[in-house]
């Protein structure tokens, strides 16, 4: 473990969390919160709320975006190590990453001939 | 000694906060609990000088993964509060403690016959991410290429599963369409 | 623990936190500006000289608003999404290198508060967790309008890393580094060394990644003004509000400074001059931010999604693919 490294970003980590936090006690410098509840309704552009929560129900491609970008985000971060190493892996490794991409690629022409991204 | 106190630290919040995950009835502290411990359990892979395995599990498991919960919470209302239906308890509380204690059994018992050297160990000048690379495409080939297929099958499967009626939008029909459909799904359903 | 680092690091944050909340007070004074001028305006005029006691009026306002926790919301998530917003954006920062190193007083300072060595990954992942902010913020807010935000921010934000990941690996296969110093020593040269140059395709893609994962305007779905209010923010107030704000324009800062440094050859050899190209490079970037909005209509969600997923990954992989093979032959 390398101190010089860590060090700093723990405590970046604690500062810039805990000043927001700070930031909530503006509360006490402003007028009182008069707490009514005419006040506290939930903004629906002026009308009166009529729904009590605001649970809505979701086109199911949002989910598909979401499978689709967790599949192609792993398949990304796999390809950081070889870039890095791109010189030392040499045509091997070029000739296996261009099998992973194809791989990467088949799954894309999936995705569009099963219309997964086609947003109307 | 500051190794220590960091791991556990970083131990505790890690415990607390996936013990948050699962008490709480409320789906969206569950949801920022389990993120929160997502996040902490990258410290120990910083800890391990293993940061290119910090960072992936910050970015897929914190980045993709929980992304991925939230948008199954808004199918469902995260407000309401769900009553499980439990059959009998002691079953459920039998099961649960006998899959913790092998859970346990099996973490502990390369700590207990002290099993563990390490495979790769660290060469000096060059980074983690370097070495990860190097690894992975001298020795781990065919697994990693193995990976590729199963996250293709992963994601035609996850198409397939939740891509049905993907065309309906329920915005753009009419009430009697919906109704049919509904009809159509009690009929499939009984 | 060595003392002096630690307190040259605190030092640092410090400095990095008070400058870069201060340039998010100016950038909306610039924005007004800059959007009144190109509309033939004056913007804001009347409070102080050319209206520039303006920032410090907004500062006022918003730290001594009343403190409003509307019916229905989850008030502990309700108070921590602007929290996770602010302070994911600062802590991006860490593996930047805000200027060359310089001697003052004889002390060798390095403006960068951490070179860890995975820097550029290290930023994409805090700007993932960034997406926290508007998700929770949304989620909690029990409002509509800041649900669909918040389904519009989480998918727009997903899509571009793909875009944003892809774009940076060509750049990466040339340099072989992750760390932006390194990225930074490799433009060295001067302008013909500069990656913008060899990867053009790729300096594209995450200027426009850039754009969406700021929540800029052509893709400012995510809080568009005229169908969904302020979007995650509309249930905010007050300080709360505020620190997305802050959230949202360091961002901007931050990722100039990431496109400056990895595509336009950053502070170059280290000397004075180089510094303030680094600064003109960001200036720069942050004004296109701002000409962007005034000059472009928004995009539709369909329109976005289309883009990101039929135009740009492709060219991306291509791009990506097509490097390799220069690399290696």
């Amino acid at each position: 473990m390398n101190e010089q490294f860590y060090l700093p970003l723990v405590v970046i980590t604690i500062t810039t969390i805990a000043i927001p936090f700070l930031f909530h006690l503006s509360k006490y410098l402003g007028e009182k919160s008069m707490n009514t509840n005419n006040q506290n309704e939930v903004y629906e552009s002026g009308i009166q709320n009529t729904h009590k929560d605001s649970f809505e129900r979701f086109n199911v491609k949002y989910y598909l975006v979401a499978i689709i970008f967790v599949l192609f985000d792993v398949e990304i971060l796999f390809m950081f190590p070889w870039a890095l190493n791109l010189r030392e892996l040499g045509l091997f490794g070029l000739i296996e990453m261009f099998v992973f991409m194809g791989l990467l690629g088949a799954g894309l022409i999936y995705i569009y001939k099963k219309g997964a991204l086609k947003w109307t | 000694m500051f190794e220590a106190i960091a791991f556990y630290t970083f131990s505790f919040l890690t415990i607390l906060m996936f013990s948050i995950t699962v008490m709480t009835s409320q789906a969206l502290y569950a949801l920022t609990a389990m993120a929160a411990g997502m996040i902490f359990i990258s410290a120990f892979f910083f800890m391990l000088s293993a940061d290119f395995l910090g960072a992936i599990q910050i970015i897929v498991y914190t980045g993709a993964v929980m992304a991925l919960y939230a948008f199954g919470m808004m199918f469902f209302d995260t407000t309401r509060e769900v009553k499980e239906k439990i059959q009998n308890k002691n079953i459920v509380f039998v099961l649960g403690t006998m899959v913790a204690l092998l859970v346990v059994a099996i973490f502990m018992a390369p700590v207990v016959s002290e099993n563990i050297h390490a495979l790769y160990p660290i060469q000096e000048g060059l980074g983690n991410t370097e070495q990860v690379g190097i690894v992975l495409f001298t020795k781990y080939l065919i697994p990693f290429e193995l990976a590729a297929i199963m996250l293709l099958s992963a994601m035609i499967s996850g198409i397939v599963l939740a891509g049905k009626k993907m065309d309906n939008s329920l915005t753009l029909m009419a009430d009697e369409e919906i109704e049919l459909m509904q009809e159509a799904n009690e009929k499939v359903n009984s | 623990m060595d003392t002096a680092l630690l307190v040259e690091t605190v030092i640092k944050i410090v400095v990095i936190l008070l400058v870069f909340s201060a340039l998010a007070g100016f950038g909306t004074y610039f924005e007004r500006k800059v959007l009144a001028f190109m509309q033939r305006r004056l913007g804001p005029m009347n409070v102080g000289p050319y209206g520039l006691l303006q920032i410090a009026a907004d500062g006022i306002k918003l730290f001594t608003k009343e403190d409003i926790i509307p019916a229905g919301v989850v008030p502990l998530i309700f108070k921590i999404a602007p929290v996770i917003t602010a302070a994911t954006a600062f802590m991006a920062a860490a593996a930047i290198p805000f200027l060359p190193s310089f001697t003052i007083f004889g002390y060798e300072v390095h403006p960068i508060v951490a070179d860890i060595n995975i820097g550029i990954l290290y930023v994409m992942g805090m700007m993932a967790v960034g997406l926290y902010g508007p998700l929770l913020g949304g989620l909690a807010s029990n409002n509509k309008y800041s649900l669909i935000s918040t389904a519009r921010a989480v998918a727009v934000f997903i899509s571009y890393e793909v875009v944003s990941g892809l774009a940076i690996l060509a750049p990466l296969m040339m340099v072989g580094s992750l760390s932006l110093l390194d990225i930074n020593d490799y433009q060295a040269g001067g302008i013909t060394h500069w990656i913008a140059f060899s990867q053009p395709v790729a300096f594209i893609l995450f200027w426009i990644a850039a754009f969406a994962e700021t929540g800029r305007t052509p893709f400012h779905l995510i809080a568009n003004d005229h169908e969904l209010i302020d979007g995650f923010g509309t249930e905010y107030s007050g300080m709360r509000w505020g620190l997305f704000f802050i959230g949202e324009y360091a961002n901007m800062f931050f990722i100039s400074f990431v496109m400056a440094i990895m595509f336009l050859g950053g502070y170059g050899d280290g000397s004075v001059a180089g510094a303030f190209a680094l600064l003109g490079k960001v200036a720069f970037f942050f004004f296109f931010f701002l000409w962007t909005r005034a000059a472009w209509p928004d995009v539709r969600p369909d329109q976005l999604m289309w883009l990101t997923w039929k135009v740009l990954m492709p060219l991306a992989v291509i791009n990506v693919v097509i490097t390799g093979f220069v690399l290696m032959f």
